[in-house]
């Protein structure tokens, strides 16, 4: 029956928290949360315009993603996204940390004065994105756009 | 709250507010389009800039604007390319990275102001300067 699942689907299942732990140990890879439910909120509504938490669901990838990402930076926690906006853990999951070490290969490639442009495949969506070096050691990473 | 957080709040609003009306585009943006225009070789329209409105996008501050005209075909736009590029400086020094973007039918899309650390833009170097 597995072999029905697409592999994200199963993923996405696996990493599904259940309402009820059942006392189950957890091993936890996420950073402790630092942000209110009710922080999250005023974020979404103030810097996206989102008043139903549960629309960033339906935002198109890219958007969604960014605020995902966003909203982890800002101290949300991956269940607490989970459970706050409706999208799988393991999606927040993969969109905060899978794609990371690729864009990082290719910091070696960034010149000085220059934006070194890179394409990232995230959730099956390309993403064009720029680095570029503001001083040794620190990046940032910038028009990000998606590709169709 | 404070009265800093409620200021921060109502001016977040106000921008939200403000990025879903158009404006015409100011002269420091038509400079800006029509030097990255001619770098790619993309062919302007005389006036163009009559026929298109610059929405402000919501990017921090940064003065990223997302380009529409009337005659553009009434369907979802994406964007296809960026087409030329170019690295400007703020007053505090810190770079400015200007791209022009056009969408899946080739019309201008989006004028990308990113200022690299991200903080917003105070004044821009002066085109003629590079």
């Amino acid at each position: 029956m597995l072999r029905r699942i697409l592999w994200e689907e199963l993923w996405d299942f696996v990493l599904e928290p259940t309402d009820d732990d059942g006392g189950i140990l957890e091993m936890d890879d996420e950073p402790p949360r630092s942000i209110s439910d009710a922080g999250i909120k005023d974020l979404l509504r103030l810097q996206y315009g989102i008043v139903n938490v549960m629309d960033v669901q339906n935002l198109e990838k890219s958007q969604r993603n960014k605020i995902i990402k966003e909203l982890c930076d800002q101290g949300a926690g991956f269940r607490q996204l989970a459970r706050i906006t409706g999208i799988s853990y393991g999606i927040i999951q993969r969109v905060v940390t899978d794609q990371s070490p690729l864009i990082y290969e290719n910091l070696k490639n960034v010149i000085d004065n220059r934006a070194y442009d890179g394409i990232v495949t995230v959730d099956g969506y390309q993403l064009q994105y720029s680095i570029y070096r503001i001083r040794k050691d620190l990046y940032n990473i910038g028009r990000i756009h998606e590709l169709k | 709250m404070n009265n800093k957080t409620i200021i921060e709040a109502l001016k977040k609003d106000i921008a939200l507010l403000y990025m879903r009306h158009g404006r015409k585009l100011n002269k420091e943006e038509i400079d800006l389009i029509e030097y990255l225009a001619g770098k790619a070789n993309y062919q302007l329209e005389r006036k163009w800039y009559d026929e298109y409105q610059a929405f402000p996008m919501d990017d921090g501050g940064m003065g990223s604007i997302l380009l529409v005209a009337d005659h553009l075909p009434k369907q979802e736009r994406f964007f296809k390319a960026q087409i030329a590029d170019c690295i400007l400086h703020d007053v505090d020094n810190v770079a400015i990275i200007i791209s022009l973007n056009i969408d899946q039918n080739d019309f201008l899309f989006e004028l990308d102001i990113w200022k690299v650390d991200y903080s917003p833009v105070k004044k821009i170097s002066r085109l003629e300067a590079f």
